[in-house]
């Protein structure tokens, strides 16, 4: 059926629309059509609160993995970090202590320490600023 | 040009939208009620899902307003009416409807069940495929309703008026009435379609 077709009933829409919100009639209400109604109502409330959580939840997840790759130089000041601290030599990043010492068993994930330590180096950068 | 023509349109607020269906009276909720199930026979969602979609799609700012009327009624109405002639607009549940339906049965294959909201999940592409086949025909909806009016001379003339479309003075002078004879006229034809639109819907169900 084309769209021409169905003018007719675009119109009679049209029209019932314009009798009920500018018609006048006192037809007794029936309470099942209310309640029908508010039913209806209340399932919209719930899936528009449903898709808020979710669309926060995608939100939270983004910002989490969203942070840059850490940087050759911030490999190499990491690697330079952990050596300090191994060391004890002028350990001025105490606060990073705890997260390099994690390594002095001989952790298989060297890389993966570094990455975290020149991480936590960043965000301290950017604290300070 | 009017003033009507000049206003500007803006998106529905949640805010605005949500308290608007707060305050509606008990014969604006049984108004809007009946023209969902009206056109609820002439489209594959029921009555609840245009309701429900019509309040999510009006707080998520995809309707529009006019900045001079805060009346939200008629864009709840208005929305409900796009809503049943959107052929693209086919709920989830019709479509778990349609799985068991004639010679569709078995056609929309079930993937997997949703744990968040106890339903089934589709295969979207194969449903859609199925586009809207099995809706009540309009021309079917057309003769229904012709001869539900039949042999009521002011109805079958109002109709025909409606169809050209003839509003406003137009339509009191194909008439023939003054428009306080033509309010009451067009009152019974409401009534009456919403009426015919109530079985429809009744009978679509027990299909």
């Amino acid at each position: 059926m084309s769209g021409k077709d169905r003018e007719w009933l675009d119109h009679l829409h049209e029209f019932l629309i314009d009798e009920i919100v500018h018609g006048k009639d006192d037809e007794p209400v029936e309470e099942a059509d209310v309640k029908a109604f508010e039913a209806a109502v209340a399932a919209g409330r719930s899936r528009l609160a449903r898709r808020k959580l979710e669309a926060a939840r995608r939100a939270v997840r983004s910002d989490v993995f969203a942070s840059a790759p850490v940087s050759d130089l911030e490999m190499e000041r990491a690697r330079r970090r952990l050596t300090s601290l191994g060391t004890g030599a002028n350990d001025d990043g105490a606060n990073l202590t705890l997260a390099a010492r994690f390594g002095q068993g001989g952790n298989d994930d060297d890389d993966g320490m570094l990455e975290d330590i020149a991480e936590l180096e960043r965000d301290r950068d950017s604290n300070d600023r | 040009m009017d003033a009507e023509a000049g206003a500007r349109r803006v998106p529905c607020s949640e805010e605005e939208v949500s308290e608007f269906f707060d305050r509606m009276t008990s014969a604006q909720k049984r108004d809007a009620y009946r023209f969902a199930v009206k056109c609820s026979a002439t489209c594959l969602a029921d009555a609840e899902e245009l309701i429900n979609e019509a309040y999510v799609r009006m707080c998520d700012g995809r309707r529009t307003r006019r900045t001079d009327s805060d009346d939200l009624f008629s864009i709840l109405m208005g929305t409900i009416k796009s809503l049943a002639s959107d052929r693209h607009f086919i709920t989830e549940t019709t479509r778990i409807r349609r799985m068991g339906c004639g010679e569709d049965r078995g056609k929309y294959g079930v993937i997997e069940r949703d744990a968040d909201r106890g339903g089934v999940a589709l295969d979207e592409a194969s449903a859609d495929a199925g586009d809207v086949v099995d809706r009540m025909d309009p021309d079917e909806y057309r003769k229904a309703l012709l001869a539900d009016i039949a042999g009521d001379a002011e109805l079958e003339l109002l109709f025909e008026g409606l169809s050209v479309p003839f509003i406003g003075e137009d339509l009191a002078d194909w008439m023939g009435m003054d428009t306080v004879a033509l309010a009451t006229v067009r009152r019974r034809f409401k009534r009456q379609i919403l009426q015919l639109g109530k079985r429809l819907a009744e009978a679509a169900r027990e299909r």
